[in-house]
């Protein structure tokens, strides 16, 4: 009888009381169950593709399932010099970012600051104009003379408008009471915004860290522009030459890699397995500040 | 006494800045940064003026002429008047653009008011984590994906093949481009784009909806009075953004996807701009291009900030 009742609440706490709510919820569920297997169709089809194996089974081509892919992928030096500087890259990249985001935050969070307003707006500028592709791509090829470099991954991007600005209002929420009983025992302001600022930060610090994180993991532009040394390729880049320069319709004008269009089909999607999995696998821990961020940058700055 | 009193307030000043040198260094990287990495590129728009040498520079090169006489807006005449390749991929964008907005904008919108109907929590969250998690797969990723199950005879195409009885070869037909590119764009952040909706809607007390029932209002009832206007706000400023981004069809996604067969209607202004520019080495005309483009964005910001805050709304300043 007792577990009777609490199915039966468990039902209508789902499913709701009237035959009208019964039938609605229903429908909604099944739809929403079917929008999740379009957001996923795609995930699975690469999995699926990357554990093909095509055997020759007595004379017969036969499709077998099995992790060679893998093996191949994990073994070969290309892609893994690829991940090695992708991950140094990202995690470097990251730092950088946000140790200069707060440095550049902290004073622009003193409203007492003279000059305060123009030092925003020359920030603010940025945001709203750019000299667009081309002054860009000359100012990296012919005056800084970046290709083939890795500092044309680290560098720009290292300072975003919009980061600076979300991060500087942050910190003008906290309490300058803080800060006041510092100054008395002698502390500069840098070691308050180390010792002080950033550990009250850390939720912003994750949100905008993960942004420039996934970003720059994400990056695929700077390497077709200035990269011509497939030793010196991000992840994103390698999969471009295996997937897109593949197709051999690809207008970029890029000097593809042979050996990686030349892959098989199997390992191609192996290595977009492995290529989206860190993300895939962090993604759900860290959704909360996704989702902030998103929320934070939807307010007034 | 007024000689005195400057010179109190030079002392005064000189004393602030002494006193906070260590605030005012802590800027000085983004100063560089700044002026290297944004100010330089913006005076570096000059070679749209400009006929581009090489081995002159950006600053070296000189004024562009037609026929031995100045002639500084040449590439702009020419990108305006003498050729039909602008207007063309100008249609292209603002035909790509407006697609995905009639189609894509309201796609959140409608997820996140039925996601706000459901009364299995748990299964909710999920669902929602899931449709996130395009939006961190880069476009890459996507068309690699894309252009696999598009190819003959796979998985996918053998489905299509049973739903409609052909394949279809999205890759290869301008019109199926299109449908790719804004099938595609929504896949990719039709989750994303309900995060700002679900927000509004969870500061709306639930007494608000018992109340209405009371009232003996019905489900659609309670969508259209209660769960409508609580996101109508976010709905306006959310339009208003993506009007001001109607000159970029989205450049990552089309430049990963296209090829020659689709450039009738699928390369747009930054995809040409890509080619004429990188490719071609044609900076001064590329960067007219450009220039273009950045001012046209420039004013669409501007209008639209100014309508929200017009509308009572918040703008981005």
């Amino acid at each position: 009888m007792v577990k009777k009742n609490a199915f039966k609440r468990f039902f209508d706490g789902v499913f709701g009381k009237t035959a009208g709510d019964r039938v609605f919820h229903a429908i909604n569920y099944t739809l929403f169950l079917l929008f999740a297997i379009v957001m996923l169709y795609p995930f699975f089809y690469v999995v699926k593709e990357s554990l093909i194996n095509i055997r020759l089974v007595g004379g017969v081509a036969k499709e077998v399932y099995n992790f060679s892919a893998y093996k191949f992928v994990l073994s070969s030096s290309k892609i893994i010099t690829a991940f090695g500087i992708t991950i140094f890259v990202v995690a470097l990249h990251t730092l950088l970012h946000l140790f200069f985001t707060f440095v550049t935050a902290y004073p622009l969070s003193k409203t007492h600051l003279k000059g305060r307003k123009f030092f925003l707006f020359f920030i603010f500028f940025t945001m709203l104009f750019s000299g667009g592709m081309i002054p860009s791509y000359i100012l990296i090829t012919q005056v800084l003379n970046w290709q083939d470099n890795l500092l044309v991954y680290i560098v720009p991007g290292i300072l975003t408008g919009f980061n600076i600005i979300v991060v500087k209002n942050f910190l003008q929420g906290i309490p300058v009471s803080l800060e006041e009983s510092a100054k008395l025992e002698g502390a500069n302001d840098l070691i308050i915004l180390l010792k002080i600022y950033i550990p009250l930060s850390l939720p912003i610090a994750a949100t905008i860290g993960l942004w420039a994180g996934v970003g720059k993991w994400n990056n695929w532009m700077s390497g077709v522009l200035y990269i011509s040394n497939p030793n010196l390729y991000m992840i994103q880049n390698v999969l471009r030459d295996m997937l897109i320069a593949a197709s051999s319709t690809d207008p970029s004008g890029q000097n593809p890699d042979k050996t990686l269009m030349a892959m098989a089909d199997n390992v191609k999607m192996a290595t977009v397995v492995v290529g989206t999995l860190p993300i895939v696998l962090i993604y759900p821990f860290v959704q909360k500040y996704f989702v902030k961020g998103m929320l934070v940058g939807s307010v007034k700055g | 006494m007024k000689e005195e009193e400057e010179k109190e307030k030079k002392r005064k000043i000189g004393k602030y800045f002494s006193s906070h040198k260590l605030l005012y260094a802590m800027l000085i990287p983004m100063l560089v940064y700044f002026l290297l990495f944004n100010y330089y590129p913006m005076l570096g728009l000059q070679i749209a003026f400009k006929d581009w040498n090489p081995w002159k520079g950006i600053w070296g090169s000189p004024i562009a002429t037609t026929g031995g006489e100045l002639d500084a807006f040449k590439h702009f005449k020419y990108l305006f008047f003498e050729t039909e390749e602008f207007w063309e991929k100008f249609g292209n964008t603002l035909r790509i653009s407006v697609l995905k907005m009639v189609f894509g904008f309201p796609m959140p919108i409608l997820i996140a008011i039925f996601m706000n109907e459901m009364l299995a929590l748990k299964y909710k969250k999920v669902v929602q984590t899931i449709s996130y998690l395009p939006h961190f797969i880069s476009w890459v990723i996507i068309s690699g994906i894309l252009l696999s199950m598009g190819s003959a005879d796979s998985d996918f195409q053998l489905f299509l093949e049973k739903l409609f009885g052909k394949q279809i070869y999205f890759f290869n037909d301008d019109n199926y481009f299109l449908l790719l590119l804004v099938i595609s764009d929504i896949w990719k952040g039709c989750g994303w784009g309900t995060i700002i909706y679900l927000a509004a809607l969870a500061s709306v007390p639930l007494e608000e909806y018992e109340a209405a029932v009371i009232d003996g209002a019905g489900r659609f009832q309670k969508i259209v009075y209660i769960t409508f206007p609580a996101i109508l706000p976010a709905v306006s400023i959310r339009l208003i953004f993506e009007l001001s981004g109607l000159t970029s069809a989205g450049f990552d996604q089309i430049f990963n996807m296209y090829n020659s067969t689709v450039y009738g209607k699928g390369d747009v202004l930054e995809t040409f701009l890509y080619r004429q520019g990188v490719i071609g080495g044609k900076y001064d005309l590329s960067t007219a291009l450009g220039l273009f483009n950045s001012l046209i964005a420039l004013f669409l910001t501007l209008v639209t900030n100014k309508i929200i805050n017009k509308m009572g709304g918040e703008g981005i300043w």
